[in-house]
């Protein structure tokens, strides 16, 4: 077994174990949040860390799959599991859709693109509000207590929602790492390496963009069901550019193609920040100010700085 | 080698009046060639002659102004780029374009991409079909690693390498794509004798392999010494063509290189 992947294993066996130690509820759904960024937060790694298409329309994906997942059970009444799945579907052919004409133009153009793509989206949730509820969707259903085996589960109490949501990520990150150690993954990173090659070398560029992007799009919307589910209500800002924008910074700073960097990120610039209830006010500074310093002095992330240090460090770090 | 023989005088690569103009600037203009099956092809001339154009013409990578290229019969644009590797055309840039982050043995493992047929979900399940066609890629690429004699970089990044092996990296990038057609831009270009020579020795086994080459050099020596053929091009216009004794003799192509020589005779 490779160091990194026992680092990665430990990391969720400690993640497994939390909740035998942490009893206070606040603490749980703190880390609920914080595992469903990460989620999140790997999507966009997918998309930007592998395949190099930097988004800033990312969280609009999250937004579509929220809003369904909340919407199907709200007006159909479905099921959380389906309208899920449902959820997750409608983005990932949105996202298509979207990819087709959007993944032909590169660099600056496709991340302004995106950025006008969330912020048009953002703008149809708020004022379709017969559908959408305008500024807010609330009654998002609970989830309901199942009985199962003589064992009685219930998923709306913030620890099983808190497994649920560790499992998700379990499986996000397992199916990036798959998809990544194939040709699938050697396709993602040689577009991302040098686009003009890749095609000499018979790799059909738009068509693996479309994969990685609609792929990243189809785990957001994924985390978008759970966030949804989880807090009860939500708004359209949480499709909006400003969270893209965070996504890209904890990225960024986290380091990109890395699963430390995916857990530094929003550890750093959203768990932190949050639980320093004073800083609020200065978070934008925060973000700021660390930003330009990891973009000046650690040009490839915290994990890729620690990575750098040394090769025998680079192995122990997933 | 009878083999080899046999694939011999069959028109692998067919150009008709090609022409690829940038504005008003004709880069290639009016130029007919046709390369055999098994032929080690050089393509000579100064710089901007239009022997880079030429490559971008043969793997459409340039929009064709006038004329035609036929790979084995099939007309190359109206292609995509990335269907003329899948054809059997790879070409190795100029200067040592490469996957800079990506470890060695993937780097040539991308070559394979568009031999293997391995799917999304079967990547994801990890089916038993995915995991032979994983095995037998990697052993490939070892293959083209013991080749290029590169085993002892293995796992470090592609841009870490010296000048020389990046471009003997390349190569096998390129021959893991399994080509019939192979178009190297000057390939020893900044090379010391020793690396020289091995590039060489890489060339000519390629050859005896049955890959057909198109090579484009400035090193003269080099070049009348391995090619079969070869093409001397000016100003986007073909000068003359032939074995390489009968090209080096030529007024024109000497005229090309030195300068012009009526000016000599004029004084």
């Amino acid at each position: 077994m490779q160091p990194r992947t026992i680092i990665f294993l430990a990391l969720g066996l400690m993640a497994l174990v939390i909740p035998l130690i942490v009893k206070s509820n606040y603490w749980l759904y703190m880390l609920t949040i914080l595992g469903i960024f990460m989620i999140l937060v790997s999507s966009l790694d997918l998309l930007y860390g592998f395949t190099g298409l930097a988004s800033l329309g990312h969280a609009a994906f999250f937004g579509i799959g929220a809003y369904c997942t909340a919407l199907f059970q709200l007006k159909f009444g479905f099921p959380f599991l389906v309208s899920l799945i449902i959820g997750i579907f409608l983005t990932t052919l949105f996202s298509t859709l979207i990819g087709w004409p959007m993944l032909r133009i590169r660099g600056p153009y496709f991340a302004l693109g995106t950025l006008a793509f969330g912020t048009i989206i953002t703008i149809i949730i708020h004022n379709w509000d017969e559908l959408t509820g305008g500024v807010s969707l609330s009654g998002i259903p609970l989830l309901p207590k199942v009985e199962l085996l003589g064992l009685s589960i219930d998923f709306a109490s913030k620890r099983s929602y808190y497994y649920i949501v560790i499992f998700s990520l379990f499986l996000t990150i397992l199916i990036i790492r798959r998809l990544m150690d194939s040709k699938i993954g050697r396709a993602f990173e040689s577009i991302r390496e040098n686009q003009d090659l890749a095609v000499a070398l018979g790799v059909n560029s738009l068509r693996y963009k479309l994969i990685s992007f609609a792929t990243a799009s189809a785990i957001a919307a994924g985390a978008g069901g759970l966030y949804a589910n989880y807090m009860g209500a939500i708004e359209p800002e949480i499709a909006g550019s400003h969270m893209s924008f965070n996504l890209l910074v904890m990225i960024v700073v986290g380091g990109p193609g890395t699963i430390t960097g995916t857990i530094i990120g929003p550890l750093l610039l959203w768990f932190v920040p949050e639980f320093l209830e004073a800083a609020q006010a200065y978070r934008p500074l925060f973000f700021g100010l660390l930003l330009l310093l990891v973009i000046i002095f650690m040009p490839m992330g915290i994990a890729g700085r620690i990575r750098a240090i040394d090769p025998r460090i680079d192995r122990w770090i997933p | 080698m009878d083999s080899i023989k046999t694939v011999k005088n069959s028109t692998l690569l067919k150009a008709d009046m090609l022409s690829v103009t940038f504005g008003r600037l004709k880069a290639v203009d009016n130029i007919d060639f046709e390369i055999q099956a098994g032929e080690l092809f050089g393509l000579i001339g100064p710089n901007g002659a239009g022997k880079t154009t030429i490559f971008n013409a043969i793997t459409n990578t340039v929009p064709i102004s006038g004329g035609s290229v036929r790979f084995m019969g099939k007309f190359i644009h109206g292609t995509k780029p990335h269907e003329v590797a899948k054809m059997g055309v790879v070409r190795i840039f100029q200067s040592a374009t490469i996957f800079t982050k990506t470890p060695v043995l993937v780097h040539i493992m991308n070559g394979l991409h568009c031999r293997s047929t391995t799917t999304y979900w079967g990547a994801l399940l990890r089916t038993p079909s995915f995991k032979k066609e994983e095995a037998g890629n990697r052993k490939r690429a070892r293959e083209l690693l013991k080749f290029t004699n590169l085993e002892c970089v293995e796992d470090q990044p592609a841009g870490s390498l010296s000048w020389a092996q990046q471009k003997r990296l390349m190569l096998a990038t390129a021959l893991s794509v399994d080509p019939k057609l192979i178009l190297l831009d000057e390939p020893i270009a900044g090379m010391n004798a020793d690396e020289i020579a091995e590039m060489i020795e890489l060339i000519k086994t390629i050859r005896t392999n049955g890959i057909t080459t198109i090579v484009i050099d400035h090193n003269m020596k080099v070049m009348m010494n391995i090619c079969d053929r070869m093409m001397v091009m000016n100003f986007g216009q073909k000068l003359t063509e032939g074995p390489p004794e009968t090209v080096a003799q030529d007024p024109r192509v000497i005229e090309a290189y030195l300068g012009s020589s009526k000016n000599d005779q004029s004084q």
